[in-house]
């Protein structure tokens, strides 16, 4: 392999892929990145994987001399050119290492055998929706947050993706709340199977390689992966496996008190009730009254708060419990002004929308 | 690599294959059997060809002699019907599969010929990245994947903690398999797995997800849970046979007497044998013969002085062979070593009357005999003073040293005790 | 290519298909149709019972979404019913008290506990092995235990309450699950059997199911792996191969082998058994059960219901077999082989053991029948004196199968003198003066009869409950014995003789129990030497004390009248002379 390349742009992909590296691993050939060059499209890509994601990026601006490909520690490759000031370098692999030659400096790195490096199932994927970037990134940001960690219901640790013609819907739950969006993409002929669950990970390694705000993002779908590609960057990702809970079933429905609360004001509020809760009384205790939104919380032997807000709201009085950072989460992703918060009954669970597709549904506590 | 190279545990693979072919494969596997035997072959194998793209029939025959028992399986099941699917892919292979030697004279043993197995094929990009090590559905985990959990530790560890599970099993379970056919996870010595590792792990045993599989490899089952085993199918390994075990020994380039003894001394442990011979220990075991020939009270704690700093040599060069053993694991490991080397010894030397000096069996077990002991002179020197019955009892002996050995006594005294009571039981000298 | 297990595929969905806890069932029924149901309950009991089944039924009846409060008939059918069937119901959390043992595990369960249930009537928590919960996780459990919110139910399961605090059983119901009666699994597994569609004898599924030991998992694994093995009719002879347990005949013939005394047969057995592929621990296993068959039949007569046997003939052959061995025998044969199962245990690889074993079961009668060697030793004089051919048959025979010879040619009667009959005149010669003076020692029990035994006396001691007193023993040398009065030199090193001279009660427990073995009353005279004794009795020499006997000495010893027996008799060699002070 021979092949000369702007050093910015080799950095950018580098970093990437190291971020899915995994820092422990039992195999150490998962801590190297593979560079992978092809003479007739003038490319080279810069593969990385854990086993579960695979990232595979295109470095722009290459000459390719001769094709080839390497498989070299990405921390190293990493730091190499995070330091070097060149313009330019020249990759070139012999048999037994990689050299990475600048215009005053000659690094040599010892690699692994290409054809050892694990690569994921190489079935042609068909691709199902085609979806702005923008949009994408979009609804990663206001799902991924609410999914569960850690949980042995290997279902919830991902978001589920659903495609319904033109819309694409993403669900997120961890049992107690449950966050829901949906955007506008392009069909294409294939469906996006049902019970597609994407992992955490990927959807925030996903995040990184939506830059570009108008490109549109292909999303292809093959049994037991999710593959989403951009101009440069093409991202492998292994679905979790089980049942997505039922979701309909959770949000409620017929909710008669309807409110529309300054998003801003109310942040405030209930960071600031949020001071005189403890592990023990984890809730703050939210009561609408005419016009008026009253959120306390106390702490037995330390005290307790109490903060009053304005509000518009002409139903009958209501008292209910939430979990002060369940509110502040959703609070944190939402952009417009106001939110609207709909309940039934102080033992129902809550909802709340900004705009016509997000929703978020927490469920109360008892304070 | 293949399936066909786990040589002599025909039993533990025709189980496997059949439960495959009947479509009866369950998630959870131990692989229980004495150390050394290919557990852990067989295990690597076997995922290899599950995930293997494109596996192939063809027949499960050995390259040597030794077929011996394997057929009891299917001895005793219908053998008319017991294996109808196979007869459609006979065409396919034939090629491959090596000539089978001198097959057993029964008619079982045509059955045993006729069963086909599913083999990987060695070729396809799967096949390739298990060799490698890198097959990202294959996960294997040991003792040492404790270096390699978040919070990393050292590896002096003697239990399997639970992090690793966690991180390494249980975790990475709930994903779809990254190629498709399965996710396989090989626990090796599985039964360091400590209190709370074992008790984590009962829940994705019993609840795997599809396409999950799980393979428990111990010399010791006994160690796990019984919540663990109830959860598991066993699949028992048998020791090989010494004409085998001798055989690979030479391959490795043991000298044919060493290679003879080690043979007989493993007890059908290749592994063992292969790491002893390796550790030249041969020349001190035939010293230690001599010197027991010449065992009495003037001599008695020489020779166990002499044991003692055998044991320490031992452990020297295991730590100098192994690198990530302790230092006092790997004295413990010598020690052991040498009482089996007494067990052996007074075991031969017992054999050696019952049946006579020639040591001819006339009964099955004569093909696992490879002739005349190591040093048979000595061995009938020592059996002039120690009858059977004695014999029993020296060997009963060690087995209470061994348990001395495992609560930490004091080593020296250990030996000492050990030969006062040899010399105890020995008839006075002749 | 994916297979569900037996016992998971067969997992009961109602209260009434829960096998073999009909107690527990009806009232769990009772408490939800009346409305009653705790806000905690205990589950308890062996692996397999039905814990973990019973609890996902009973999160089902609490939780069903066809009915509008909780009913003790869920439907099966609704999404919610569904998804606990599956685990992964999302107000039904099970969790795994074995990996999540920490107190921070419980206070996140304690702040989740706060949140309404999504769906459904009541959040359930089922905490599977919560006996691994750390101290301070069951404290923390305590209070929300005591006082959970309205829509919380606890459902505990654990195989050890007795691991589980106190204060923790008190706040909850509990329910102990008895194992499954042998009839019931055999039932369940025929159901299955039928659901799966697989033929099978009937002797194997009783097999099955008694391995099983009321586990219905257990069970239902050992059924999942003969399915596994053959797609014809399963039969008792896969369950062999699957266990590597040996046939009966197998073990028949070993016993019968050992009871013969024939060590080559007994060693050719075990080398066929293990070359058949049979693992070590199943074979010691079967031995030492067979034996405890044998010693049931011998006491409690040939058609006990305490043993079972496949058929008819085997129980005839059993009972045969029992008239060989006396019960000592068996009780020591049995000892024997559970001390080295539980070597085994620990992972050796014990073929060598295995033999060892067997050898001393075999050669081994000498330890167990002390009297009947001693009622030999009264016998012996007579015998050779009346007829000094038989006698002679007890000559050593060629020493290379000279055991195997020996104890054929005794086999036929049950009790087996070879061993005083070979051992004894060979290793000692010359008998000390002493057993001289009294030509007719006290019922024949000479000096050294005591001496050359004291090693079996001893372990007789111990076998009768006397380790303490064998520790006092075990020092000691017997030197003297007339008219009922044995001496016991003490070597002068040893302070246990001086320690006893303190002692006459331990003294006079010695003398009872020494009595009762040697059947005649005696007193003991403890001598503490002023000289150091070898310890080498097992050589069956004394180190000479003195300057080397004299040429008249040796002719005296040489004429002695017993001398000059054990030369005739049994062809003994003067090999050398001690005298004894």
């Amino acid at each position: 392999m021979n092949v000369k390349c702007n050093r910015a742009a080799l950095y950018e992909a580098v970093q990437l892929a190291s971020s899915i590296v995994p820092a422990r691993t039992p195999k150490p050939i998962l801590q190297c990145a593979k560079l992978e060059t092809q003479k007739k499209d003038q490319k080279l890509t810069v593969i990385a994987t854990d086993n579960e994601i695979t990232l595979e990026h295109i470095v722009p601006q290459v000459q390719v001399i001769e094709e080839g490909a390497t498989v070299i520690p990405a921390d190293r490759i990493a730091a190499i050119l995070h330091e070097s000031r060149d313009e330019t370098i020249d990759l070139i692999v012999d048999e037994a290492a990689c050299n990475i030659n600048g215009k005053d400096s000659k690094y040599r790195i010892y690699g692994h055998d290409p054809d050892d490096f694990p690569t994921v199932s190489a079935a042609q994927e068909e691709i199902c929706v085609e979806i702005k970037a923008v949009n994408l990134k979009r609804m990663i940001h206001h799902t991924a947050f609410a999914a569960a960690r850690e949980n042995t219901r290997y279902a919830i640790n991902g978001v589920l993706w659903e495609q319904e013609g033109k819309k694409l819907r993403m669900v997120a739950t961890d049992g107690r709340r449950l966050a829901m969006i949906e955007g506008e993409c392009k069909a294409a002929k294939n469906k996006l199977a049902e019970n597609a669950i994407v992992p955490v990970k990927a959807m925030t390694v996903m995040e990184h390689i939506l830059n570009t705000p108008d490109e549109m993002v292909k999303i292809a779908f093959s049994g037991n992966h999710i593959t989403t590609s951009t101009t440069l960057a093409k991202l492998t990702c292994n679905l979790v496996q089980g049942r997505f809970p039922k979701y309909t079933d959770v949000i409620p429905s017929g909710c008669d008190k309807i409110i529309q609360i300054d998003s801003e004001a109310l942040r405030s509020a209930v960071r600031r009730a949020a001071l005189l809760t403890n592990e023990q009384s984890r809730g703050i205790l939210m009561t609408f009254s005419k016009d008026q939104l009253c959120l306390s919380s106390s702490t037995p032997e330390a005290g307790d708060a109490e903060i009053n807000m304005k509000i518009e709201y002409q139903g009958e009085p209501l008292k209910i419990g939430f979990s002060p950072q369940y509110i502040l989460d959703v609070l944190r992703v939402l952009e417009g002004p106001q939110i609207t918060c709909e309940f039934s009954d102080g033992n129902k669970p809550g909802l709340i929308r900004t705009g016509k597709d997000f929703l978020y549904v927490v469920m109360p506590v008892t304070v | 690599m293949s399936i066909l190279e786990c040589f002599g545990q025909d039993h533990a693979i025709i189980r496997l294959q059949k439960a495959r072919q009947l479509s009866r494969l369950p998630h959870s596997y131990i692989f229980y059997g004495p150390e050394g035997v290919g557990k852990g072959l067989l295990a690597g194998q076997w995922a290899k060809m599950m995930l293997c793209s494109e596996p192939r029939r063809r027949k499960l025959t050995w390259g040597d002699s030794g077929q011996g028992d394997s057929d009891g399986l299917f001895n005793s099941t219908d053998s008319t019907n017991s294996l109808d699917s196979t007869d459609s892919a006979d065409s396919t292979d034939s090629t491959d599969s090596i000539d089978s030697m001198d097959s057993a004279d029964s008619a079982n043993a045509v059955d045993s010929d006729s069963v086909m197995i599913d083999d990987c094929c060695d070729k396809c990009a799967d096949c390739l990245m298990v060799r490698a090590g890198t097959h990202p559905d294959l996960h294997k985990i040991d003792k040492q994947s404790v270096l390699h959990t978040r919070k990393a530790r050292s590896s002096q560890m003697l239990a399997l903690p639970i992090d690793v599970i966690r991180e390494m099993v249980i975790e990475p379970a709930g994903m779809f398999p990254s190629r498709k056919r399965a996710r396989i996870f090989i626990i090796e010595q599985a039964e360091s797995m400590n209190i709370a590792a074992q008790n984590a792990l009962l829940k994705t045993l019993e609840e795997p997800p599809a396409n999950t599989f799980l393979i428990l490899v111990t010399s010791n089952p006994e160690l796990f849970l019984p919540t663990i085993r109830s959860r598991c199918q066993e699949i028992r390994f048998v020791s090989l046979p010494k004409a085998f075990i001798y055989k690979r020994l030479l391959e490795y380039g043991v000298e044919e007497r060493q290679g003879r003894f080690w043979a007989e001394f493993s007890d059908g442990r290749f592994g063992y044998a292969l790491q002893l011979a390796q550790m030249g220990l041969y020349d001190a075991k035939r010293e230690f013969l001599e010197q027991l020939c010449r065992l009495g009270y003037d001599n008695a704690l020489v020779l166990a002085e002499w044991l003692q700093s055998q044991a320490k040599e031992f452990g020297k060069v295991l730590g100098e062979k192994q690198g990530e053993i302790s230092t006092s694991d790997a004295d413990r490991q010598g020690r052991l070593f040498w009482l089996d080397v007494i067990v052996h010894v007074f075991s031969q030397v017992m054999r050696r009357q019952v049946f006579g000096v020639s040591g001819q069996f006339s009964e099955p077990g004569s093909q696992n005999q490879l002739g005349q002991p190591d040093q048979a002179e000595q061995l009938d020197q020592i059996g002039r003073r120690f009858d059977p019955y004695v014999c029993s009892r020296v060997i009963k002996a060690v087995t209470v040293s061994r348990r001395y050995i495992f609560a930490n006594a004091n080593p020296a005294l250990i030996f000492e005790s050990l030969m006062l009571e040899c010399l105890n039981c020995a008839r006075a000298g002749v | 290519m994916s297979y569900t297990v037996l016992a998971r595929r067969y997992r009961s969905q109602s209260f009434d298909e829960v096998v073999g806890q009909d107690a527990v069932s009806r009232t769990l029924k009772n408490a939800l149709t009346s409305d009653r149901v705790a806000h905690a309950y205990l589950f308890t009991g062996t692996r397999g019972v039905g814990k973990t089944t019973m609890a996902r039924v009973l999160a089902k009846a609490l939780n069903c979404l066809n009915s509008d409060k909780p009913t003790s008939e869920p439907c099966c059918k609704c999404e919610s019913c569904l998804a606990i069937n599956e685990g992964d119901d999302i107000d039904v959390l099970e969790i795994d008290g074995a990996s999540n043992t920490g107190v921070e595990h419980i206070r996140e369960l304690r702040q989740n506990a706060i949140y309404r249930p999504a769906r459904a009537r009541y959040k359930i928590y089922i905490i599977d092995e919560v006996h691994m919960l750390s101290t301070s996780a069951f404290n923390a459990l305590l209070k929300t235990l005591e006082e959970p919110p309205d829509h919380v139910k606890f459902i505990l399961a654990t195989t050890e309450p007795n691991k589980v605090p106190a204060t923790i059983h008190s706040r909850c119901q509990r329910f102990d699950f008895r194992n499954i009666k042998l009839d019931d699994i055999v039932g369940q597994l025929k159901l299955v059997l039928d659901g799966e569609k697989i033929k099978a004898d009937d002797a194997l599924v009783r097999r099955v199911a008694r391995r099983a030991n009321g586990s219905m998992r257990d069970a239902l694994s050992l059924l999942d792996q003969l399915l596994s093995m053959a797609d014809g009719k399963l039969t008792v002879e896969l369950l062999h191969d699957l266990l590597g347990t040996p046939r009966s005949q197998r073990i028949v013939d070993l016993a019968e082998a050992v009871g013969k005394n024939d060590l080559a047969e007994v060693l050719t057995q075990i080398d066929a058994g293990l070359s058949e592929g049979l693992a070590l621990d199943q074979l010691t296993e079967a031995v030492q059960n067979h034996f405890r068959d044998l010693m049931v039949l011998r006491n409690c007569g040939g058609d006990t219901e305490l043993v079972e046997l496949d058929d008819d003939q085997a129980r005839q052959m059993a009972v045969e077999q029992a008239k060989q061995f006396d019960d000592a025998a068996l009780v020591y044969n049995i000892t024997v082989l559970e001390e080295l199962r539980r070597f085994l245990r620990t992972g050796v690889s014990g073929r060598a053991l295995l033999e060892a074993a067997m050898v001393r079961l075999t050669a081994g009668q000498r330890f167990s029948d002390t009297k009947v060697l001693l009622e030999q030793l009264q016998n012996l004089p007579q015998v050779t004196t009346a007829s000094s051919g038989a006698a002679t048959s007890f000559r050593q025979p060629q020493p290379t199968n000279r055991f195997a010879a020996a104890q054929k040619k005794t086999s036929e009667t049950a009790i087996k003198p070879d061993n005083i009959a070979t051992t004894i005149p060979k290793s000692k010669t010359v008998l000390p003066s002493v057993a001289g003076k009294s030509l007719t020692p006290e019922r024949n029990i000479t000096l050294a009869d005591l001496q050359e035994k004291w090693h079996d006396i001893l372990a007789e001691v111990v076998h009768q409950g006397g380790k303490n007193l064998e520790a006092y023993l075990r020092p000691a040398q017997p030197t003297e014995w007339a008219d009922g009065k044995l001496s016991l030199v003490f070597n002068r090193d040893e302070g246990m003789g001086r320690f006893l001279l303190g002692q006459p009660m331990v003294i006079s427990e010695i003398e009872q129990m020494l009595g009762k073995i040697l059947s005649s009353s005696l007193k003991l005279e403890i001598v503490q030497s002023s000289t150091v004794i070898s310890s080498g009795r097992a050589n069956g020499t004394m180190k000479s004390a003195g300057s080397k006997p004299s040429q008249k000495e040796i002719n005296t010893a040489m004429s002695d009248p017993k001398v000059r027996m054990v030369q005739n008799v049994l062809g003994g060699k003067v090999v050398r002379i001690d005298r004894v002070e």
